[in-house]
């Protein structure tokens, strides 16, 4: 329910129309067209109380428009039809309306007619003693009113403002791929989603999906749930939402264009991997100490001979290995290195698996709700 | 008043209540409030509830009365609370049939006033709604107001902010 209240004060002839629609104020909005009553007596023959009149807001002789002009606004009062008038025929009485009642629209073309036409009213007719218009009357200015109605809107509770223990519990009984489109509706919630104290919530999610693989070790559960169900491209320049090349040897997705950035051929990788150092060169084969893709197998696009090498990782791991000084340290990195890219390949494995079989389904549902998006943001 | 199995409770608004104690039991903050004060005629103040939520409520604990009995058994929830499976009753989906904003406030006053029951089918029905829905179709439902910029919405689909932890 939104309530529309007016406030009316007499100001150099003119009348200043304040209203509050869904806790929007107009201020200092002309009225031109419309008076503020200043005689001593009501359009029901009744002695005006207010020293400055009624404080009803009268519309001029002969009007029959139902729209308040204001200098940037038109506000529209539609009345319903089985609407009783209590007063004057043409108008309702009641200016506290139900939003689907109340219209604003801007309007800055639209003028008030400056000329009254002279129609006899009806309502002056059957009172002679009246002041000689139409009248609305108006209640009186309650700020109180208003600041409640509006403090009300602002303390709605929606979704993203409650508390977060009730939005754990909501949580908890959510599919990972709900959970990831809840966290990116809103600031508060993904803040909440994202924390790392959070993480039994992405933990339950994923033991209630059974048919999902299980958590490689080298990984958070948020961001094995985004590997699984996000189709944002990874890439960290590019934002696309429907990222359809996911390397699960490699554990990440990208975008056709982005595939081309993110790897590096067989010819290249080995020439850096060769400038790198002489003793891994000369000691160590680059395929156990990186994953690498084998392109008949993931029909790479633009493939050219060779296998290829996820650049990431191969730039990560010479990165280490630069900053591992002695060679202890370097030992303890390439055996690190080596057991966590058998890990890769296995996990991979049941991963591709997965995503063969119950991942179709994914895929769909994936696909409908990427369109989904899609379309409401057009 | 003078009937010891009755109280009257006091919603913020000033509406009063008068329930079964048996009912108001459910809530495990009542239930501990009537334990301290033991027998006693006084009416009990409910600052954080107005008088439409607190009529839903009583209105679910009075069709639960039974249930709660059956739960005062040893540990019903089980020690895995990832597998509740328990699915949503037609009464209980009848009885959140209403609008957002009265759904939600049921449920907080619940969770203040202790009733796991009442939160746990509010949560159930809330995330049933959200099940199945991209963000925008979730944003739309609920109208929740879109606070991210572009920039942020962005980097927060790729993939390093989910691997961060926070």
């Amino acid at each position: 329910m939104i309530d529309v209240a007016c406030v009316l004060r007499p100001q150099l002839g003119s009348l200043y129309r304040r209203a509050a629609v869904c806790g929007v104020f107009l201020t200092s909005a002309i009225c031109d067209n419309w008076r503020c009553c200043s005689s001593t007596s009501t359009p029901g023959g009744r002695p005006c109380s207010a020293r400055q009149g009624c404080g009803s807001l009268q519309a001029p002789r002969g009007t029959r428009s139902r729209n308040a002009y204001l200098p940037n606004a038109l506000l529209l009062i539609h009345m319903p039809n089985d609407h009783p008038p209590r007063r004057a025929p043409t108008w309702s009485p009641a200016l506290q309306l139900s939003s689907p009642n109340v219209s604003l629209h801007t309007a800055p073309a639209m003028s008030p007619p400056r000329k009254r036409t002279k129609t006899t009213h009806p309502t002056t007719a059957q009172n002679p003693g009246s002041c000689g218009v139409a009248t609305i009357p108006v209640p009186l200015p309650r700020r109180a009113t208003l600041l409640a109605a509006i403090a009300r809107q602002r303390n709605r509770i929606k979704l993203n403002s409650l508390p977060y223990d009730i939005l754990g519990e909501i949580s908890d009984h959510l599919h990972p791929r709900d959970l990831l489109n809840l966290a990116l509706t809103s600031k508060n919630v993904a803040r909440f989603l994202l924390h790392a104290k959070q993480e039994y919530i992405w933990r339950n999610a994923r033991l209630r999906t059974p048919e999902l693989p299980g958590l490689p070790p080298f990984m958070g559960e948020r961001a094995f749930a985004h590997l699984l169900y996000s189709r944002c491209c990874n890439h960290k320049l590019c934002g696309q939402d429907d990222a359809q090349n996911v390397r699960w040897t490699w554990f990440a997705r990208y975008c056709s264009d982005c595939l081309l950035k993110a790897r590096y051929d067989g010819r290249r990788a080995y020439s850096i991997y060769y400038r790198s150092s002489d003793y891994l060169r000369d000691y160590e084969d680059l395929h156990e100490l990186v994953n690498v893709v084998n392109p008949s197998k993931y029909h790479e696009p633009f493939a050219k001979t060779g296998n290829y090498v996820h650049r990431r990782q191969l730039d990560e791991f010479l990165k280490e290995w630069r900053a591992a000084q002695t060679e202890q340290a370097q030992h303890r990195l390439l055996k690190r290195q080596k057991a966590l890219v058998k890990r890769r390949e296995r996990h991979a494995e049941l991963l591709q698996r997965w995503y063969q079989t119950a991942g179709t389904v994914e895929r769909q549902k994936a696909k409908r709700l990427a369109k989904v998006d899609m379309n409401i943001r057009r | 008043m003078g009937d010891s199995n009755r109280l009257t409770l006091v919603a913020s608004d000033g509406g009063k209540f008068v329930v079964d104690k048996e009912v108001v039991q459910m809530s495990v903050l009542l239930k501990n409030m009537i334990e301290d004060l033991g027998e006693t005629d006084e009416s009990i103040p409910i600052p954080n509830v107005t008088s439409p939520v607190l009529t839903k409520v009583i209105e679910f604990c009075e069709n639960h009365r039974t249930d709660a009995a059956r739960t005062d058994g040893p540990n019903v929830d089980g020690d895995d609370a990832r597998m509740r499976t328990a699915v949503v009753s037609d009464w209980d989906r009848q009885f959140f049939d209403v609008d957002q904003d009265l759904m939600f406030e049921i449920i907080v006053a619940a969770n203040y006033l202790d009733i796991k029951s009442l939160v746990d089918v509010g949560c159930k029905v809330v995330a049933d709604m959200i099940k199945g829905k991209s963000p925008q179709e979730i944003r739309d439902l609920f109208d929740i107001v879109n606070d991210f910029s572009p920039e942020e919405e962005a980097a927060l689909r790729k993939e390093n902010e989910w691997a961060n932890d926070r």
